[in-house]
């Protein structure tokens, strides 16, 4: 079976989306920011098996999605995508259908929580925003442990809740602020604490 | 000579339907009702009866019971509204069940009523408007809840109708007024005709009142002192038997009372045992249907995602391909670098052949668009909600389920203790035993009961007396207006029947009731005509008593569901004069029928005209099924041929 419709979906929106901003999007860019995007959809309520595909690290701690992978090559290998080595940009037959499938209800919802991950890189630059994404506590749990295993599962989760629960509180207070700055808060988080623990180390 | 009794029968004049899900056609279903006949007419299974019943919750708050028998109008109202609360689940979604509610706009003798009722609260009113026939406000308006509205409400219908209590418009309305699914027949029905009797007659509201309780009473008293006879027997026997029995007796609840106790208590938990058995039972079915609904989403889901690979990745135009535009942009061949002019020629060439440059391959449309995908879509947001919806239902029915499981646990302890506190038990009993006392206590109690009894009878007849004063006054009254009711009744029942008809009125016992003679012969059980005959005779009957009811300000109206369907065909087109002739004396009937052939409706649209009736398709408020809609022509042929005969001069 191919990848799911959700990750086909994701992969040309976010290299539409990261070649708007950037000029081009790298598949490590597409895999990192579309993690974050899940955990925008999970933090607004959505549950993990209704994203529509899976996450796990790879052996440099970094999340990986088959199905997004997947989704860029065989987007690339139908003139949805031009591929250069790793870095993607849409053609117009991508942008045409890119454009068909957003109207649908299925998808519609998605790009919501695409563009609150792709637009981290407006605040912070893509390089930063991704950077950053890789200090949330699983990934660093991870990279510790070195070893590879699948991202958002119950264990997970659970890590992630703290973080939710203190997101929300800033969110009650500040009159519920949109997931674009919910996300850098976040990000900016945990590029903050991450410096403090390297400096205490 | 009195020729009716000047009560005002409510009189609708729109019915205005909100988000009320069986009829899907439209958020909003509007109805006016003309004098004379409105016909909703259409195939089975519509929601026909469901209309009517609808008419009926508005303007009384409930929805016949087809298992309850008739005690007295007090308690038949009583016990009905805790059926009502429930009697549009299964027509009404889920998500409706706030939305969905009913408009009225009524004529009640001097008054207009615009009412406004949530289709699951039959003790409340969301709106209440009463003004005089020409819009002038009646009311203060000071009542602000639902609850307070309703109360109002029941006053003021009341006082306009001319009746003493707001049960007694309820039982006019569903045994007199209504003849529907359930076929209950009035002349059959001793203590519902009795009632309807006291009421129609002439007696006043207030002495109907007091005939049905005195009714009740003497029912009451007759039980307890057959009550007292079996518990001065038991007492006999257990002296017999068993001499170390003793019955304790402490200041406390009579042997009446406890038995009263005691019998309410079992009541109230077979009650309950009922509601948590069919609460159960429609779990199940939403469990059921849910699953259904989650299984066929998933293949939906499953077959969007084939659809959606189909549509991205398979065949398309290689025209717009990257490296087929970059070719014809630059000229150049992508693979070795040559920029010659056969390079753009070959690809163009293979292009204006309909086929693909590189493996020259015919272009044929891919099976798969992304129209297609957007109709899976469609289905998919649809069936989502339906889901959803299917959670909500199941997740409130078990709350139901709980609550209820709860309730009958309290009730059963409770029933359980208060027997255990009243019984008595021989092992219970120790050595020292005054067996002389215990005898003695048996004597006493036996000679208690026979008093009890003697008493209880007395009361009883003292009831009857009282209720036989009325019997007579009515039997006087009867004889008042027999010359017209009598001849009206013939008149209508005998065109159907077509035999010599006679009716007599008697008294029984406790019993007043109206006797049917046919071909000089009693029947003075239904099973004595056949079905069309006694169905017709019956509506026949409650034509009589309504025109004789009907005061001068308002003609009376009766609700008729599909009575077509007890016509043997002989019998059709008499149906329709029936109804004919009852609509031509001023009066008006609202009904439904299945749309078929039938004479009865052909009949009546050739008697009344278009200025007379208004035929409603069925059709235009909801969705016909497959096997419906596949019958669609003939469904129109027949609609068309009513038509013809309403505007047929």
């Amino acid at each position: 079976m191919g990848p799911t419709s959700e990750a086909v979906f994701d992969a040309l929106h976010m290299a539409k989306r990261v070649d708007e901003l950037d000029g081009g999007a790298k598949e490590s860019e597409v895999h990192v920011l579309a993690y974050l995007a899940c955990i925008l959809f999970i933090f607004d309520g959505g549950s993990v098996a209704s994203w529509g595909y899976v996450f796990s690290t790879t052996s440099t701690g970094a999340p990986y999605a088959g199905d997004l992978h997947d989704a860029l090559s065989n987007l690339a290998a139908s003139g949805h995508l031009q591929r250069d080595v790793d870095v993607y940009r849409p053609t117009q037959p991508g942008l045409d259908t890119h454009e068909r499938l957003r109207a649908g209800w299925r998808l519609g919802e998605r790009p919501r929580y695409l563009d609150a991950a792709a637009n981290t890189g407006l605040a912070l630059a893509t390089p930063v925003a991704t950077g950053a994404v890789m200090h949330e506590p699983q990934l660093r749990t991870a990279a510790g442990l070195a070893r590879k295993r699948m991202l958002l599962d119950e264990a997970g989760l659970a890590l992630l809740d703290p973080h939710f629960e203190g997101l929300r509180r800033i969110s009650d207070e500040n009159n519920t602020p949109d997931l674009f700055s919910t996300a850098v808060l976040w990000l900016r988080y945990l590029q903050a604490d991450a410096d403090q623990k390297s400096t205490d180390v | 000579m009195t020729t009716n009794s000047g009560i005002a029968l409510p009189r609708p004049l729109r019915a205005t339907l909100r988000s009320f899900s069986l009829y899907d056609h439209a958020p909003e279903i509007v109805a006016d009702f003309q004098d004379g006949v409105f016909c909703l007419a259409g195939a089975n299974g519509l929601g026909k009866s469901t209309f009517l019943s609808a008419i009926g919750f508005g303007i009384t708050g409930t929805v016949a019971d087809p298992g309850r028998s008739f005690t007295s109008a007090e308690e038949y109202l009583r016990d009905l509204r805790a059926y009502s609360r429930s009697a549009f689940d299964g027509r009404i979604r889920e998500r409706d069940r706030d939305l969905a509610e009913i408009e009225l706009e009524l004529e009640v003798g001097p008054r207009r009523y615009r009412i406004v009722r949530n289709m699951f609260e039959p003790v409340g009113l969301r709106s209440l408007e009463i003004t005089d026939r020409a819009g002038k406000p009646a009311t203060n308006g000071l009542a602000s809840t639902e609850g307070d509205r309703q109360a109002e409400y029941e006053a003021a219908i009341t006082a306009d109708s001319g009746l003493e209590s707001f049960d007694q418009l309820v039982l006019l309305h569903h045994f007199v007024q209504t003849f529907d699914e359930r076929r209950h027949l009035l002349f059959w029905d001793d203590k519902v005709s009795q009632a309807a009797l006291f009421l129609t007659f002439g007696l006043s509201p207030d002495g109907a009142k007091q005939a049905d309780d005195l009714r009740r009473k003497v029912e009451r008293a007759d039980s307890r002192a057959r009550n007292h006879q079996y518990a001065a027997t038991t007492a006999q026997n257990r002296m017999k038997e068993v001499a170390a029995r003793i019955e304790e007796l402490e200041d406390g609840p009579t042997d009446d009372e406890i038995v009263d106790e005691l019998k309410a208590m079992e009541a109230h938990v077979a009650e309950l045992r009922g509601i948590l058995g069919r609460t159960t039972d429609a779990y199940r079915d939403a469990t059921v249907a849910r699953s259904e609904v989650s299984s066929r989403l998933r293949q939906v889901r499953l077959d969007y995602e084939v659809a959606f690979s189909s549509a991205v990745f398979g065949r398309r135009d290689p025209s717009t391909h990257p490296v087929v535009v970059s070719i014809l942009e630059s000229h150049q061949c992508p693979v070795c670098g040559s920029t010659h002019a056969d390079v753009t020629a070959h690809v163009s060439a293979a292009l204006d052949n309909q086929k693909c440059p590189i493996c020259l391959d015919a272009t044929i449309p891919d099976g798969t668009s992304i129209e297609d995908l957007e109709e899976l879509d469609a289905l998919i947001k649809s069936m989502d909600k339906d889901l959803a919806e299917g959670d909500q239902q199941v997740r409130r029915l078990l709350g139901e389920i709980d609550e209820l499981q709860e309730q009958l646990e309290e009730a059963e302890k409770t029933l359980e203790e208060s027997e255990n506190r009243h019984g008595v038990d021989a092992s219970d009993l120790g050595g020292d035993t005054d067996y002389e006392a215990l005898i003695e206590s048996y004597t006493r109690d036996i000679e208690d009961r026979k008093a009890k009894k003697l008493e209880a009878r007395k009361e009883r007849d003292k009831h009857r007396r009282e209720l036989r004063r009325l019997q007579k006054e009515l039997s006087n009254r009867y004889r008042e207006v027999e010359e017209v009711f009598v001849p009206r009744f013939v008149g209508l029942a005998q065109g159907f029947l077509g035999l010599d008809l006679e009716l007599n009125f008697e008294i029984k016992g406790d019993i007043s009731r109206l006797v049917l003679t046919v071909d000089g012969e009693e029947r003075r059980g239904p099973e004595d005509l056949s079905e069309s005959q006694r169905f017709f005779v019956d509506i026949a009957l409650r034509m009589a008593i309504t025109l004789q009811v009907a005061d001068p300000s308002g003609p009376p109206v009766l609700y008729i569901d599909t009575p077509e369907g007890s016509l043997d065909i002989a019998y059709e087109r008499r149906a329709g004069e029936l109804f004919a002739d009852f609509v031509h004396t001023d009066a008006s009937i609202l009904m439904t029928a299945n749309i078929n052939t039938s004479e009865m409706l052909l009949r009546l649209a050739e008697s009344c005209g278009a200025a007379k009736m208004a035929l409603q398709r069925m059709t235009d408020w909801a969705t016909l099924s497959d096997v419906q809609e596949e019958e669609q022509d003939a469904f129109d042929r027949a609609y068309e041929q009513i038509e013809q005969r309403l505007q047929a001069p």
